[in-house]
């Protein structure tokens, strides 16, 4: 699908908020990626993958603060709600990374 | 034990194998959604007065209507003051929305792997949603969310006066 002049912008702001939520995070954070696509009930959405460092992700309570920060952080800093997206998070550790080896969180 | 409270056991022994499968860590998080759409539903159908009705109209509600609900709830709390009773709906809601759309690719996509981070993960969001429902069930504004995920909000409209 060929991308509008209006998609491209929106995913440059997106890349944007996206680099400013892993300085913010630097410590905890190694990288998100994200694509934009449609949820289950075929409404526009986006996905975030973000791969956290192995210590920030031991505990439980720590991955789960962890997640609802950076959840929140990306949801204001790409305007998720106001652009009309349904934002989705998924979290994994660097190591798991490692061994699954997915493209799509390289 | 509630339905629900069983739901959300089954999903974190399914994670306490040894050896955890993708069939394991996908139906675990699959079940930490169903745990939380029962607990919602069970709280919103105790609202109704006679017992005998409560299996029907449990029935009643439908996943797209309950994720409407709680992407409106999600977007207007985000921002709430810690150990609000709003910051506590943000995480029933927000918990809700994700876990929702786990379960779908837990469900139907088995292109996905998932690790056991992302299942651990899910797990602690339908605990921390069960939690923060416990602080807040009896407040307002989580009575007015659970009527809203059975019943669409219909705004008033004005009448619209024809020139003449």
């Amino acid at each position: 699908m060929a991308l509008t002049t209006s998609s491209s912008v929106q995913e440059q702001e997106i890349d944007s908020a996206v680099h400013r939520v892993e300085s913010k995070f630097a410590k905890e954070v190694d990288h998100i990626r994200y694509s934009l696509g449609e949820n289950w009930v075929g409404a526009p959405s986006i996905f975030f993958r973000v791969v956290v460092r192995d210590e920030a992700s031991r505990g439980d309570h720590e991955l789960y603060e962890l997640s609802n920060k950076v959840s929140i952080s990306l949801m204001n800093e790409a305007k998720t709600d106001e652009n009309g997206l349904y934002a989705y998070f998924d979290f994994r550790s660097m190591s798991e990374q490692a061994k699954l080896k997915d493209p799509a969180w390289a | 034990m509630a339905f629900h409270h069983d739901l959300l056991e089954v999903a974190r022994g399914l994670l306490e194998k040894e050896y955890p499968t993708q069939a394991t860590l996908h139906r675990s998080v699959s079940t930490a959604y169903y745990a939380l759409f029962h607990l919602l539903i069970h709280e919103a159908c105790s609202n109704w007065a006679r017992p005998e009705h409560r299996i029907n109209l449990a029935r009643a509600f439908e996943h797209k209507q309950m994720l409407s609900a709680s992407d409106k709830q999600k977007a207007k709390h985000k921002d709430a003051a810690e150990n609000s009773a709003e910051k506590h709906l943000f995480e029933v809601a927000l918990s809700f929305v994700q876990l929702q759309q786990k379960r779908e690719f837990a469900d139907y996509d088995y292109s996905i792997e998932l690790s056991l981070d992302q299942a651990r993960l899910a797990i602690v969001q339908a605990e921390t949603a069960f939690r923060s429902w416990e602080a807040i069930r009896n407040e307002q504004i989580t009575q007015d969310y659970l009527f809203s995920l059975l019943i669409k909000d219909r705004a008033v409209k004005a009448p619209e006066w024809g020139n003449r």
